[in-house]
């Protein structure tokens, strides 16, 4: 192999080469000036948890912050999970209330616009916001705080099991026997009577035939102490 | 006064059957020692079904499910889809199949096929229910392919692989962008997952005397492997006899322990308003009478079922 031949070859590589790669280094240091820049404003963005984030915004500060090597999703969840902290519901501001469901409707859905490594990011802030709202309302329903048949209540409740978000609250157990009843469902009051008050049901007809007894035969049990006393 | 004294008689008669058939006058002692007898088998072989006995009485029955070979696959049909009824889901799903069981499984908020299951709730990718209940420490995973893996949530360490790039990753449920990414895996795997109360996690009890709940037919999944290390999954079924959690979970191990069973995980399946719980015609228990629950009756109400099937 004769070297003179494939010197120039590579002198001209190296021309072109060494400028490239002086400019490729220029183009990731800026790059990553800007996700520095975009993780500082990611900490600073104010998360608006009752109207509309511009998706689109999120997803630019992501795509800045896997470019700075970051873990974009964990960052800004972290962001968002640590304003989430500070809300407060006021349960008589309904109206407030759902804004904050529609709100992490939007989140959760956003997933049927942006990527499978995207839509990650998007559920779980939806997923955090409704939690939220369902442990405040199951906490409530069971303190007493809030009275689940409260029209306003319902439709929260309603909203919230059509996003997959069932809350378990505890119940009256008689009350909602009368609900089956009303209903005309009476396997749950078997289920109930037979389970749960069998033994109350049990003492209760005991106790329905003593009262039957002394009621009916009151006279002839009178009568027979009597002629015990009269016998003594 | 001689139907005075008829009367109190009857009172008395009415009060005792009452009584009796209550299982109040007969009640629960309190060191129950179960046993089992696994005598009728079917389906290749690889399911037994038998009697289970507390002190000696029969108190239910006991399936033991052998999946060494993988024939015997579960299937859980988490709720209804799309309209069509969990029953119904099942009756289009089984022509062709060899149905081994079929029960009730994770709990619900009510006794209808439209009220929803507690805890997280996934049906073949479908979101049911994302609500994660703090109550409840077990996650029960029904593969596509017909295996069941049970993971304790507290201890955030569940393990996922990727079919397609075969990457594992440890989860824990408990963080809202961890459990995102595992909603995301249940979708693309077609996975199905559900929540119960979890009883024994690796031989040990995972609960308290204390926290036993109320006495109650009780029927626990429970995940073993025998002493050549196959999987066997067990039904442990208390129908004549009401338990604790506790006192059902507790005897459970010990009997398993006893006959060279290494408990992987132990769960609780319901039993309150739809205590459904039905077998192949080729089992039996001990006595040639057929294995039922005390709701199966009402099974068009389910509101979901844990099937097993041969293939």
């Amino acid at each position: 192999m004769n070297f003179a031949r494939i010197y120039p070859a590579f002198l001209i590589l190296f021309i072109f080469f060494f400028p490239c790669l002086i400019l490729a280094q220029k183009v990731t240091a800026k790059e990553i000036n800007l996700s520095r820049n975009l993780i500082q404003d990611s900490v600073r963005i104010k998360w608006d948890f009752y109207k509309n984030q511009p998706l689109q915004h999120v997803l630019e500060l992501r795509h800045g912050l896997e470019l700075a090597k970051m873990n974009a999703d964990e960052v800004l969840f972290n962001d968002f999970n640590a304003q989430l902290k500070t809300v407060v519901f006021d349960l008589n501001n309904i109206e407030e209330l759902k804004q904050y469901v529609i709100k992490a409707e939007m989140l959760i859905y956003a997933k049927y616009f942006c990527t499978s490594e995207q839509e990650i990011l998007f559920s779980a802030m939806g997923d955090a916001m409704l939690t939220k709202v369902s442990d405040t309302l199951q906490t409530s329903i069971n303190a007493g705080i809030v009275d689940v048949y409260n029209p306003d209540i319902e439709y929260i409740l309603k909203r919230l099991m059509d996003d997959k978000v069932n809350i378990k609250y505890k119940v009256n157990n008689f009350g909602k026997m009368l609900r089956y009843l009303w209903k005309g469902d009476f396997r749950y009051v078997y289920h109930k009577l037979t389970t749960t008050y069998k033994n109350t049901l049990i003492l209760f007809i005991l106790f329905s035939f003593l009262v039957f007894t002394i009621v009916f035969y009151r006279k002839k049990i009178l009568q027979l102490v009597r002629v015990k006393n009269n016998a003594k | 006064m001689k139907k005075v004294v008829n009367l109190l008689c009857l009172c008395a008669f009415i009060a005792l059957t009452s009584f009796k058939s209550h299982n109040i006058l007969n009640a629960v002692p309190s060191a129950a020692s179960f046993t089992m007898s696994l005598c009728k088998t079917g389906h290749g072989s690889e399911v037994q079904s038998g009697d289970l006995y507390n002190n000696g009485s029969k108190i239910g029955y006991v399936i033991a499910l052998n999946r060494s070979s993988q024939h015997v696959k579960a299937k859980y049909f988490a709720f209804k889809q799309n309209g069509t009824s969990v029953h119904d889901r099942y009756d289009s799903w089984r022509s062709g199949k060899s149905v081994v069981l079929i029960s009730s499984g994770a709990y619900a908020t009510g006794f209808n096929n439209t009220d929803l299951p507690v805890g997280l709730t996934i049906d073949y990718g479908n979101e049911v229910n994302r609500n994660l209940d703090n109550t409840m420490d077990g996650l029960i995973i029904v593969e596509d392919v017909g295996g069941v893996r049970v993971t304790n949530i507290k201890d955030g360490d569940l393990k996922i692989i990727y079919s397609g790039t075969k990457q594992e990753k440890t989860i824990n449920v408990n963080e809202s962008l961890q459990k995102a990414e595992f909603m995301r895996w249940c979708a693309d795997e077609k996975a199905t997952v559900f929540q119960t109360h979890l009883l024994i996690y690796k031989n040990q009890l995972k609960f308290t005397r204390s926290y036993g709940g109320n006495e109650s037919e009780r029927k626990l999944l429970v995940l073993t492997k025998d002493r050549s290390g196959n999987v066997v999954h067990f039904i442990i079924y208390s129908r004549g006899q009401q338990f604790s959690l506790y006192d059902m979970a507790n005897s459970s191990l010990q009997m398993l322990s006893s006959n060279g069973y290494d408990v992987i995980a132990a769960v609780n399946l319901d039993t309150g308003g739809l205590d459904i719980l039905s077998t192949s015609t080729e089992l039996y228990d001990c006595s040639n009478n057929s294995i039922q629950g005390t709701k199966n009756s009402d099974r068009r109400s389910m509101t979901n079922m844990l099937a097993y099937y041969y293939q």
